[in-house]
This record gives C-alpha cells, structure tokens and sequence, in this order.
C-alpha cells in the first residue's frame, strides 16, 4: 500500500498471548507504524486460519509473539502454538507466500523491549523484502470426479 | 458443520481444511459425510506406541471387513496374533467408551482377526524383499528385530535375521509361557514374515559363529542389533548368592520354557509386580507348586502387570503379599528355606506416579519357600557385544544409539529394542524396530532422517452408535482344567467380536480404515494417501446439495465478541455482528448420541434427540445454556463447539483491524 507520501511501508499482523506481551505497548503507540495487534489469552488459540486470514486481508507480514517453553502459564500452548506452526508452513507457499514473511518467536514474560526490537527487525527486513505479490486465490483444490 | 460466519476470499473449503485438518467430503450410503482428516488421532490410537490404526481396525470388524482389519493392523503391527494376546494395551486404557461403561476390548478384537486369518489364509503376500541390491542384517529374532526385518524386506531389501536359538521370537518363546502365547502362533507369524523373503538363520550366534566384521564382508550394507534386556536383575540382598533355589524370573521361565528339570519344592515366592512377575507365578504353579506367593513392595494398584493377568493368577490360586520389600534370604544347609521381608508404607509419589514404598522401620517378617523367583527388572547383555568395536554403554546398562538415527557408535550398525530402550513392552520394540527400519532405510539411502511420523490424510465414516451393551467377555479355559501349559484366553468367536467393535465410539472425525486409499469403494474417487509435496491434505470436492447429508442442518445462532467484553460491545457494533447468547452448539454429522456431554453440563441444557431407531443426537437448549463449555472437552467426537470465540469470529476481527489501519493510512 502507498502512504501519503507514496513510500510503501510493510503492514504487520502481531498475534500474542496476553502474558508475555505488555498491554502498554500499542497505547503507547511504542509498536512501529502500520502494526496491528490481537491478543489472545494464550498463544495456543492461534489458528492456522489466523495467520491466512491475516494475509488475505492485507498483512506483509505475521509476526507471533509466544512464551518461551516452560513459561506458558497454561503449560501446553507453547506446545499447541508450535504443532500450528507445523501446518502453517508448508501452506503458506501453497498459496504463495515467502516463508520469510511469517515469524514465531519466543519471549520471557514481560520483556517489552526485546519484543519491539524483534517486531522492528521483522519490520526492516519485511521492508527490505518490498511488497508482497498477490496471493493465489485458490490453494491448490484438486477436484476428484 | 457450523456455518462460517461470511464468506471471504480463498474458498470455504480451504478455511474448513484448515479447521478440521481435512476437507469435507459425502461417502454415500450409510457413511454419509465426513472428513478428510489427516491430523489429531483417535485417543486409542494415539496412545499405541506403534501407531497401530486402532480405530480404523475396530471400525473395519464392526463391517465384517476381517481381511482389510488384520491388513490395517499388519502395516504397523507385523505381529497382531502375538500383540492381540500378549500386549499390555495402552489403547484399551484410554478408551473414551470407558468414560461411558467399559473400554473396548480392543487386544482381543485384533487377536479374532488375527486367529480368523489364520483360518481363512488371504493370498500369499507378494515378495518384494530382494528387489533392491543392499542387504541388511538384523541380530536378534525378537519383537524388535522381526518388526524391523519386516519394514525393510517391505522397502526391498534383502533381509537376514541372525537368532541364536534354535526358534524364532526371543523373549515371546522362551519367556513368555505358552499358556498366554501359545508357540504354534509365533510360528505362523514368523512364517509370514519368512514369506516376504525374510531369511532368518536360528542357532547362529553372532560374536561367536560369524563376527559383525564378517557380516560387512559378506555384503551387509547395514546392520541392526536387537540384542534385548535377556539378563534378569538380581536383587543384591544378603543370602542370595549363598543359597541355592533363587533363580531369575527369565532363567526360570526359560528353563520351564525348555522343560529343563526345575528343582523340586512345595512353595515357591515370587518377588515382584510385573507382567513377567505373573508369567512366573501362574508358571509355578503349573510345573506343582502348591504355595507360590507374590511378595510386592507397593500395593495392588499400583502393580505394573495388566489386571486381568492378576485376576487370571488369583484364579489360579497365587496368593499375594502387598507392602513388602525382600531383605534377605534366609538359608538352611546351602538351600532356601524363606525370604525375610521388610514391612513397607506408601509415601510420596515418584517420577512414576506410583507412591513410594517406605520401608516401616523394624517390622520384618518371614516368608517360607523353597525357591525364590526375583522378577525385579531386566537388562541387556552387553557382554555379547564385540570388545573390538567402539560400543558405548549408557548409565542404564543399555547400549547407547543416537536419539534420532538409532546409529551405535560403529558407522552402519544401528540398535534397537530393549537393547537400547531397557526393559519395555512387546509393542513398545515393535515400535523401536520399525524405527530402526526406517533409520537404516534412510541412511542407506543417503537421506537424512526425518521425523517420518506424518500422519496420512484419512476418509472417516460415521455410522448410528448401538444400542448400549456392555463389554464382550471372552471364553476362557476353566481353572479345573488349567494344569497344562494350554492357551488360558480363547479368544472371540466372529459374532462376538462384531458385537464388540460396535461399542466403538468411533473418536475423532475419522474412522482413518484407509480403505479409500487406491480406488474408492463407493466411486467417488480415486484417493491417494501420497504426499503432494506441499505435505498438505488433498483437497477433495465437497457435496454441493446439503440434502445428501442425511440430518438436516440447523440455522446457526451468530455469537460474540473477540477482544475483551469492555470492549466486546464496540467490536460488536463495528463489525455489524449480530449478538446471541453465548450458547454450545452441536455438530450433529459428528455427534454419536454417547450422551458424555450430559455428565459435564450443570444447566441441563443438553437433550438428547431420537433420530431413528437406535440414533440420538444431542441438542443444546438456548434459554438454559450458560456458555461455560464444560461440556466441549468431554466430547469424543469434536461435535460439541463453543458459541463463543469461534474462529470465523476472529477472523473476522482480524480482517476489521487490517482494514482500518489501512484506511487510518491512506
């Protein structure tokens, strides 16, 4: 998408559980521009189809911020979150996607400014990256008769 | 299936895929729709350590289908006959039946189809071990070693089993006793493997007959030790190396095995809790021990040996003494006269699970005998192993392999088993083997060794659940009449195991029978089971007319908010949903009427609808539901869905929020 000024700048999808993730950092605005964020109580309700959705709606990229393992304060969803992973991967170039643009990664709780120098790294190489291609409007369905 | 909430641009069948792990598709006649799943196992089948496809077996017995059964059972199980009588059955334990009256009886149902093919032999099996030019060498003719020479004459390798005795089997024919395992069925399974171009060479002992050097130079491209933990632990306590009359459990069940002359005595003690504890004492009391106690330091529930082999022993007259740890063997002229126990109390839990025995202090006691049988534990013998090799052993007594390869220290030579596992069950070697196999495979290929545990995707059936009835219950031979080493258990007659596969509740979406791999029994299509390189599920058309589906669809109530319910109001507004109250729906092309969602519901807001004769589904009552959910993770079947959070719902608020701060930009 073009801004005001006709540069391009990537939009980032952040999806992250409520507790490694510090509520302040979008009221603050501290998150780079053109970032959104969904918080859910814990990284395990992340859906594959959150992360296509993301897509289809416009994101450049999908960034997931989670516990690390053995800090979820549910026990499993670090677990959860990464047999979601295992089925987002292999599709997101079924529908053309670069894996690049889709990253998990894992915080201590509370650490707000490792979690924004994260998102901003993936903002700069998104950036770098350019603009995403358009997505294949339909993944591959192979009709049997 | 619940209807998405609005339509966006990829097809609804992608996000269904993507929520079911499988795309929806219609089977016809009395299977109807169901899912093309390809992840989440049924819970019996995802506690089999060899991922044996039990539902799909017991699904394929309920329809008559014994051949396609035992074949279902075959691809990860090479040994139903023995597994369907000997295994300790983890599936059965996690059976969601049991939440309703009894588990399935699902050891017995794969022993019927095992026995039934035994009667009514299917085509030889095509041979295709040879087609390759490698060989492969596997030592050691137990559970481990058959599995993996199974998967790798499959694969097209040359296969050559090396077993020391003189019958092939290990531990399933020399320790288990004939009259839980009778031997004529090891025989014929081992056949069966024989007939895939299996070479397996008895009476060789590798290390002393032929070296591993000599295998390599004989054209053995890889190797694979299957050694075993055939050594039984001593117990280390005062008296026991003094006296004669205490023998290993597996020296003693060997020497019954054999017939070698056992000495003779009135009364005879078992030490122990396990499964070869009770393989022991029912065997002693067979060879005429009038008196055979099993001394065992925690307390019946926590006993390792499964309950019906307990049941079996108490029938047979073994007598038990619980909370008792051996102290010392007590000795008169050189012979054993008793075994001096120590009192014990349960404390703690330990890693386990099981609680702690602690020893009372002071409270001993004496137990007479004339022999005593340790069944403590097992170990592998390391000794066989060649001093020329660099074999490393691990703290446990084991042989230590890489976690993920199975290679051993020695380049090409791989283990598994109780080699390297310790102690384990049949199917938990069964398990190791097929991993050896497929390790070996891979190396041999020069491929690097993948998690290959990728689960196909599956066609699933859902036909009405019967009526209630209660578990089957096998004939068994009569205590009277169990002097002899004769087969105790006999199994299911075909009527009966039909019966008994009906209980199944049917978990999960999908019967995964993988019938519908090659062509489509209902012509449909052709189904492939194949990776498509993306390691995604084929996706296949779905139904256009909801009227092949045989129940009716209900209007969907539209529900909730996404972000908190301060907010909840605002997102409401702006996303133009409609609010509802926050109510469970039921899935009914997935619901099995097994009325376990009633027990969790406080509300009564569950009714269970008649829909034909011996078909129920069940209902959520709007004005009484509260939306707690308790009643979804009680479902066996994935039927139950929450009102609330739903995932079209959180898409949907994912679109809104991209959207806007699209607009806020430009």
């Amino acid at each position: 998408m073009k801004t005001i000024e006709g540069n391009w700048k990537p939009r980032l999808m952040i999806f992250s559980c409520k507790w490694c993730f510090p509520l302040g950092l979008e009221e603050e605005k501290r998150l780079p521009e053109g970032s959104s964020v969904l918080r859910s109580l814990c990284s395990g309700r992340i859906h594959p189809s959150f992360v296509f959705q993301a897509f289809e709606s416009g994101a450049d990229g999908v960034f997931i911020a989670a516990c690390e393992d053995g800090d979820c304060h549910y026990g499993t969803g670090t677990e959860m979150l990464e047999n979601t992973i295992g089925r987002v991967d292999p599709l997101l170039d079924m529908i053309g996607i670069e894996s690049s643009r889709f990253r998990v990664r894992y915080f201590p709780p509370g650490k707000a400014d490792m979690i924004l120098e994260s998102v901003q790294e993936f903002r700069d190489q998104l950036e770098a990256t350019g603009p995403r291609g358009p997505l294949s409007s339909t993944p591959h369905l192979t009709e049997v008769k | 299936m619940v209807k998405p909430l609005w339509n966006s641009g990829f097809p609804e069948s992608f996000w269904q895929a993507l929520e079911t792990g499988g795309i929806q598709m219609d089977l016809g006649g009395r299977y109807g729709p169901r899912l093309l799943q390809r992840i989440d196992a049924s819970p019996c089948h995802a506690a089999c350590p060899a991922g044996v496809n039990v539902k799909g077996y017991v699904g394929l017995i309920a329809d008559g289908k014994f051949r396609e059964a035992v074949e279902l059972v075959r691809k990860d199980c090479p040994l139903p006959g023995i597994c369907g009588r000997v295994c300790t059955h983890p599936c059965e334990l996690n059976c969601r039946r049991s939440d309703l009256d009894d588990p399935l009886a699902i050891r017995l149902l794969k022993r019927f189809v095992a026995d039934w093919e035994l009667e009514n032999p299917g085509p030889a099996p095509a041979r295709v071990a040879g087609s390759r030019p490698e060989k492969v060498a596997v030592i050691g003719a137990g559970p481990a070693g058959l599995a993996a020479a199974f998967d790798l004459a499959n694969l097209g390798y040359g296969v050559t089993v090396y077993e020391s005795e003189e019958t092939a089997g290990g531990m399933l024919v020399q320790c288990i006793p004939s009259f839980r395992l009778p031997r004529e069925v090891v025989a014929g399974e081992v056949a069966h493997i024989e007939s895939l171009g299996v070479e397996i060479k008895t009476g060789v002992r590798v290390g002393k007959d032929i070296s591993l050097e000599e295998l390599r130079d004989q054209g053995y491209a890889a190797i694979i030790l299957t050694l075993g933990a055939a050594l039984g632990k001593k117990m280390n306590i005062p008296g026991e190396r003094e006296n004669t009359g205490v023998f290993d459990c597996l020296t003693f069940l060997r020497m019954a095995s054999k017939g070698e002359a056992i000495p003779k005595g009135k009364s005879l003690i078992v030490v122990g809790g396990g499964m070869s504890a009770m393989d022991a004492a029912r065997t002693a009391r067979r060879l005429g021990f009038e008196k055979v106690e099993v001394v065992y330091r925690r307390t019946k529930e926590e006993m390792p040996a499964v309950p019906e082999e307990v049941v079996e022993a108490e029938n047979e007259g073994v007598t038990f003494t619980f909370l008792a740890g051996p102290m010392e063997v007590i000795g008169k002229k050189g012979k054993v006269a008793g075994l001096l126990c120590q009192r014990m109390e349960l404390g703690e839990p330990d890693e386990s699970g099981r609680r702690r025995p602690v020893p009372i202090k002071g409270d001993t006691f004496t137990v007479k005998a004339d022999l005593i049988v340790p069944a403590i534990s097992q170990e592998a013998n390391l000794d066989l192993l060649p001093e020329n090799l660099p074999f490393k052993k691990s703290s446990w007594g084991t042989l230590e392999a890489d976690s993920a390869t199975l290679m051993t220290d020695v380049e090409g030579v791989f283990a598994a088993g109780d080699l390297v596992l310790g102690p384990d069950t049949v199917i938990g070697a069964i398990a190791h083997g097929h991993r050896a196999a497929k390790a070996a495979h891979a190396w041999l290929e020069g491929r690097p060794i993948k998690d290959e545990t990728q689960r196909p995707i599956e066609v699933g059936v859902q036909p009405p659940l019967p009526t209630e009835r209660k578990r089957a219950i096998q004939p068994e031979l009569p205590v009277k009449k169990r002097g002899g080493f004769d087969e105790v258990e006999l199994g299911f007659a075909q009527d009966l195991a039909v019966r008994e596969a009906e209980r199944c509740l049917r978990c999960g979406p999908c019967d995964e029978c993988q019938t519908c791999a090659g062509e489509c029994r209902y012509r449909i299509g052709l189904l492939s089971f194949q990776d498509n390189g993306h390691n995604v599920p084929l996706f296949i058309r779905i139904p256009e007319n909801d009227e092949q589906f045989p129940l009716p669809l209900k209007p969907e109530p539209v529900a909730l908010e996404w972000k908190t319910r301060r907010e909840g109001k605002k997102v409401i507004e702006r996303l133009g949903m409609r609010l509802s109250s926050l109510v469970c729906q039921v899935n009914e092309k997935l619901c099995r009427g097994c009325e376990d969602c009633l027990k969790g519901c406080d509300y009564e807001a569950i009714l269970m609808e008649p829909r034909g004769e011996g078909v129920q589904v069940a209902r959520v009552l709007a004005d009484r539901c509260k939306g707690c959910g308790n009643c979804v993770p009680l479902c066996p079947t994935q039927a139950m869905v929450p009102g609330y959070f739903r995932n079209d719902f959180v898409r949907r608020e994912i679109d809104a929020l991209l959207r806007e701060s699209a607009e806020v930009k430009s």
